[in-house]
C-alpha cells in the first residue's frame, strides 16, 4: 500500500476535478431546492418548574435532603405528565380540534398520524440534575430553581404550530395540578391511617409496660440498686439485731444469776424472829423438815409437827413450792459436806451416815418435784418476793425479756424483708431483660410515630401550598412563540447543504480513486518504482485541444456564476436579504 | 506552403519510393533473396542514402505532438532535458541502444521516442536510428505523417534487405526503420534469434550511431519484454493519472531481465513549469 501525503491528496483532487464538481453541484442544487421548499416550523414554549415559595426545608420530612425532595419529583413528574398529555387519545383530540394534517387524514388512519405527531413533539429538561448531575451537588436549592423544560411542536404552518404548542402547554399545566392534588391527598390519607395504627400500637405498648411494672413492683429493675442496698442494710440490721439479742441474752443470764443469789424476801427483823412471808416461812419449814427427817427419821414428833405446819401453810398460800432450785442447791451443799465429812471422819461415822440420808432424801424430793411436772422455771422467780433489790432485778429481767421478745420480733421482720430483697435481686436480670425489651419496643414505636407525624405535617402543608398556589408548580416562562424561521432554519440548511455537497464531492473523488488507483504525480510514481522519474512531461496541448479548453472556460465560468447567483437568490428570499447582509458585513469589516 | 502542395509532394515521394523499390527488386534476382543470408552480405559498401522526404507536414506533427525540433517551445525544452539525462546515463556506461516502452497503448511511447530521437539528432549532431518494433500495430510513421510501404516486416518475411527497409525522413542525422505492413500474427518474433541478430547488426554497423527502439507495450504484447536482452538500456514511460499502480508493478516485473535506466512520467497534470536550459544551441 502506498502512503499518500497531503500533496498526493491534493493531486488526486485536481485530477478528479470533474467528478468533484459534478457531484458538488448536483448536491448543492438539491440543497438549495431543499432550502426553498423546507417548511417545518417549530414553536417552543418554556415552562419552569417553579420551586415552592416557602422554603423547602420547612416542608420536606426530616432527614431528607431538600434537593432530593425536589429532584426526585421533577423529572418523574414531568415525564409522567408528558405521557398523559401526548397519549394518542389526547393527541387525537388536538388533531380534531385544530384540524391538523388535513391531507394526510384523508389517506391515513388517525392513529398513524398521531404516532407521527408524537415524534414531532419534543420535551427537553433544562438545567436539571439529569442533564448535569455533577454541578447540582454544589448548588443550593435556590440556584436549582432554574429547573425548566421546553416543549415544542413542529408543523408546516407557523400559526398552527404555535396554537398547538399552546394547547399542549395548557394541558400540561392542568394535568400537573390535577396530579399534584391527587398525590397530596393520597399521601395525606395514607399517612392518617398509618398514624392511627401507630397510636393504637403505642397505647398497647404503654399498657404492657405498666402491667409489667405493676406485676413486679419492687422488683422493678430500676429498683435493683435500691434492693441491693436494702438487702445489705437489712443484713447489717439483722447482724446488729443478732448481736443485740446475744447481748440481751447475756444480760438476762446475768440478771438471773444475780436473782439466784439475792434473797427474794426482804429480811425484816422483828421480835428476834425473822418475819417472812408465808412462802418464805414455808421454805424455811420445808428445809427444817428435811434436815430433821434426815437426822431423826420421819416419825420423830418434831418432824411430824413441822410436817403439819407445812401442810397448813401450803393450804394457806396455795402454793406448790417448786423449789427445785433450792433443792438443788441444798443437794449440792450436802454433797460437799458429805464429801468433806467422809474425808475427815471416815465413811462410817454417824455424821456421814446421817448426811447420806439427808442427801438421798433431798434427791428423792427433787425427783418428786420433777415428777409432779413442774417445768423448771429457769429463772425460778418468786412471785411473792418483796425484796426491792430482788424486785428490781426481776423488773430488769422482765424488761430484758420484753426487749428480747421485741428484738426477736424485729429480727423475724427483718429476716422476711431481707428474703424479699434477696429474691428481688436474684430475679433482677431476667426482669431487666424483659423490661429492656418492652422499653425498646416502645421507644421504636414512638420514633416511628413521631416520624409519621412529621410526614403528615409536611403532606398537609404541601396540600395547603397547592391550594394557595405557593407550592412547587409549573409556570410558563415563555409562551409558545410564532416561528418566523423554519426549523432548522434555511440558512442552516444551506450551510449544511454546502458542507454536505463538499463532502459528497470529496467522497466521489475518493471512491473513484479507490476504484481506479492510478498513478498520480511524480512523487507517487517515485514511491512506486523506487526512483524519481527522469522527467515529468506535462500535457502537451495541440492547437485543437487548446482551442477546446478555451471554449470550455466560459462554460465553467458561466455555470459557477449561475450557482453563485442561485445561492444568493435563495439566501435572499429565505434567510436574510442580501442588501441587509451586505450592510452588516461591510459594517463589521469597517469598510463602510 | 499550403496543404495541397504538401500533398502533392508526398504523393511524389511515394511514387519515387515505389519506383526505387521496383528498380531494386529488378536488379537483384528474387531468388537471391535468402533469409539465411546475412544482411551484411547484401551491401558491402554504403549505398547512397534512400530518397529523402522533402518536408514534413508541420500541422500533422503538431497534431501528434512532435515538437522537439522547435526552438523556443517550452515543451521542446523538456525533451532536451530528457535527452540530456538519458545521454548522461548512456554515455557513462557506453550504451548505444535504447528501448522505449510502457505498460499500455496510449501512454506516449512513440511520441516520446520520436521527440527524443529528433532532439538527439538535431541538437547533438549524432546519428540516430529509430526503429518501430510494434509489428502488430505500427504507428511510428503515422506520427510522421506517412504511410510506409517498406519496413521491418518485409525484411523478416520476404527478406528484403535492411537497407531498403529504412526510410530517411527530412531531418538531419535521423534515420528510421519502420515496422512495415502490419503483421497480425507476430507473436514471439521479437524474441526470436533473428531479431537478436538484427539488433546485433544494427548496433555494429555504425559504431557511432544511436539506436532507439519504439517497443510495443509490455502488458499488451508478451514478446516485448523478450526483446529486451538485445538492448542495452530501457526507458519506461508512464502516463500520469491513467496508468494504474498495479500495471506499473507488473511492467517492472516483466522487465526484470532488462536494464531499466529510468522512468518518464508523461502527461503530468501538475508538472511544474520547467525553465529552459540557459545554454541554447543557436538556431
Amino acid at each position: 500500500m502506498e502512503e499518500l501525503s497531503l500533496a498526493d491528496y491534493l493531486a488526486i483532487l485536481k485530477w478528479r476535478k470533474k467528478y468533484f464538481f459534478i457531484t458538488f453541484s448536483a448536491l448543492w442544487c438539491i440543497a438549495l431546492i431543499c432550502a426553498l421548499v423546507w417548511s417545518n416550523y417549530r414553536s417552543t414554549a418554556t415552562v419552569e418548574i417553579q420551586q415552592a415559595q416557602i422554603a423547602a426545608e420547612m416542608t420536606t420530612p426530616l432527614g431528607m435532603n431538600p434537593l432530593q425532595g425536589i429532584e426526585a419529583l421533577a423529572d418523574l413528574r414531568v415525564s409522567k405528565i408528558q405521557q398523559k398529555v401526548t397519549s394518542p387519545s389526547s393527541l387525537i383530540d388536538i388533531v380534531n380540534k385544530y384540524d391538523l394534517y388535513p391531507t394526510d387524514r384523508q389517506v391515513e388512519p388517525v392513529t398513524s398520524i398521531v404516532g407521527r405527531m408524537q415524534g414531532k413533539i419534543r420535551l427537553n429538561l433544562v438545567g436539571s440534575t439529569v442533564a448535569n448531575p455533577a454541578a447540582t451537588e454544589k448548588v443550593s436549592v435556590d440556584q436549582l430553581s432554574a429547573i425548566a423544560f421546553t416543549l415544542s411542536f413542529d408543523y408546516s404552518n407557523p400559526q398552527m404550530a404555535q396554537q398547538v404548542t399552546n394547547e399542549l402547554v395548557t394541558r400540561f399545566l392542568d394535568e400537573d395540578l390535577k396530579q399534584r392534588h391527587a398525590q397530596a391527598e393520597a399521601t395525606s390519607d395514607f399517612l392518617a391511617t398509618q398514624i392511627a395504627a401507630m397510636e393504637a400500637s403505642l397505647a398497647d405498648q404503654e399498657k404492657k409496660i405498666a402491667e409489667f411494672q405493676k406485676e413486679h413492683g419492687a422488683a422493678r429493675p430500676e429498683a435493683l440498686m435500691f434492693n441491693q442496698q436494702a438487702a445489705e442494710t437489712t443484713m447489717l440490721g439483722l447482724q446488729n439485731l443478732d448481736s443485740q439479742l446475744a447481748a440481751n441474752e447475756g444480760t438476762m443470764g446475768q440478771i438471773r444469776g444475780q436473782l439466784a443469789m439475792v434473797d427474794p424476801y426482804s429480811r425484816v427483823i422483828a421480835d428476834g424472829q425473822v418475819l417472812t412471808t408465808p412462802a418464805v416461812q414455808l421454805k424455811a419449814l420445808q428445809s427444817q423438815y428435811t434436815t430433821l427427817t434426815a437426822q431423826y427419821g420421819p416419825n420423830y414428833p418434831d418432824v411430824i409437827k413441822i410436817k403439819h405446819q407445812i401442810e397448813a401453810l401450803k393450804s394457806e398460800t396455795g402454793l406448790k413450792s417448786k423449789d427445785t432450785g433450792r433443792l438443788k442447791a441444798q443437794i449440792e451443799d450436802m454433797s460437799t459436806n458429805l464429801a468433806a465429812a467422809e474425808n475427815t471422819q471416815g465413811p462410817d461415822s454417824p455424821d456421814v451416815i446421817s448426811m447420806r440420808h439427808q442427801l438421798s432424801k433431798l434427791q428423792d424430793e427433787l425427783a418428786a418435784s420433777y415428777k409432779s411436772g413442774g417445768g423448771s422455771n429457769p429463772s425460778d422467780i418468786k412471785n411473792d418476793a418483796d425484796n426491792p433489790g430482788y424486785l428490781q432485778l426481776v423488773a430488769q429481767l422482765r424488761s430484758a425479756e420484753e426487749q428480747h421478745k421485741a428484738l426477736i420480733e424485729q429480727r423475724s421482720q427483718l429476716q422476711t424483708q431481707q428474703t424479699k430483697f434477696q429474691k428481688a435481686v436474684a430475679e433482677n436480670p431476667s426482669l431487666e431483660q424483659e423490661m429492656a425489651k418492652l422499653t425498646r419496643d416502645y421507644d421504636n414505636a414512638q420514633l416511628r410515630y413521631r416520624d409519621m407525624k412529621e410526614k403528615k405535617m409536611a403532606a398537609d402543608m404541601e396540600e395547603q401550598m397547592i391550594q394557595d398556589r405557593k407550592g412547587q408548580r409549573l409556570l410558563v416562562i415563555s409562551p409558545p412563540d410564532l416561528p418566523t424561521k423554519t426549523s432548522p432554519s434555511r440558512g442552516l440548511i444551506i450551510l449544511g447543504g454546502f458542507l454536505f455537497s463538499l463532502m459528497g464531492g470529496i467522497a466521489t473523488v475518493v471512491l473513484v480513486q479507490i476504484i481506479n488507483r492510478n498513478v498520480l504525480g511524480s512523487q507517487h510514481l517515485a514511491s512506486l518504482v523506487g526512483v524519481s522519474p527522469l522527467v515529468t512531461i506535462p500535457h502537451i496541448y495541440t492547437k485543437r485541444e487548446a482551442a477546446k479548453v478555451r471554449r470550455r472556460k466560459p462554460l465553467m465560468v458561466f455555470s459557477s456564476l449561475f450557482l453563485v447567483t442561485a445561492t444568493l437568490l435563495v439566501v435572499h428570499f429565505t434567510v436574510v436579504p442580501i442588501d441587509d447582509l451586505w450592510i452588516v458585513v461591510t459594517h463589521r469589516l469597517g469598510l463602510y | 506552403m499550403d496543404s495541397h502542395d504538401r500533398k502533392a509532394i508526398m504523393d511524389n515521394l511515394e511514387k519515387v519510393l515505389a519506383k526505387v523499390k521496383q528498380q531494386r527488386a529488378a536488379v537483384t534476382p528474387p531468388g537471391a533473396a535468402d533469409l539465411s543470408r546475412s544482411p551484411l552480405m547484401a551491401e558491402k559498401s554504403p549505398l547512397p542514402a534512400a530518397p529523402k522526404l522533402a518536408t514534413i507536414d508541420e500541422a500533422h506533427l503538431e497534431r501528434h505532438r512532435i515538437l522537439a525540433h522547435r526552438t523556443r517551445n517550452p515543451d521542446a525544452d523538456i525533451f532536451r532535458i530528457l535527452r540530456t539525462q538519458v545521454l548522461q546515463i548512456m554515455n557513462r556506461s557506453g550504451y548505444r541502444t535504447l528501448a522505449i516502452t510502457s505498460p499500455n497503448y496510449g501512454d506516449g511511447k512513440t511520441t516520446i521516442a520520436l521527440n527524443l530521437a529528433m532532439s538527439i539528432a538535431l541538437d547533438l549532431k549524432q546519428t540516430v536510428l529509430i526503429c518501430d518494433l510494434d509489428l502488430r500495430k505500427p504507428n511510428l510513421y503515422e506520427y510522421m505523417g506517412m504511410e510506409p510501404t517498406v519496413g521491418l516486416s518485409n525484411y523478416l518475411i520476404h527478406g528484403v534487405p535492411l537497407r531498403e527497409c529504412m526510410v530517411r525522413p527530412p531531418f538531419d542525422r535521423l534515420n528510421t526503420l519502420p515496422a512495415g505492413p502490419a503483421l497480425e500474427y507476430s507473436s514471439e518474433i521479437l524474441g526470436s534469434p533473428k531479431m537478436a541478430m538484427l539488433a546485433h547488426e544494427l548496433k555494429n554497423r555504425y559504431p557511432d550511431r544511436m539506436i532507439i527502439y519504439d517497443m510495443p507495450p509490455v502488458l499488451a504484447q508478451d514478446d516485448s519484454a523478450a526483446f529486451m536482452p538485445n538492448v542495452e538500456a530501457v526507458l519506461v514511460v508512464v502516463r500520469d493519472g491513467i496508468t494504474r499502480t498495479d500495471e506499473i508493478r507488473q511492467t517492472v516485473e516483466r522487465l526484470s531481465n532488462a536494464n531499466i535506466i529510468g522512468v518518464v512520467l508523461n502527461d503530468a497534470r501538475d508538472a511544474p513549469k520547467v525553465k529552459p536550459p540557459r545554454i541554447r544551441k543557436p538556431g
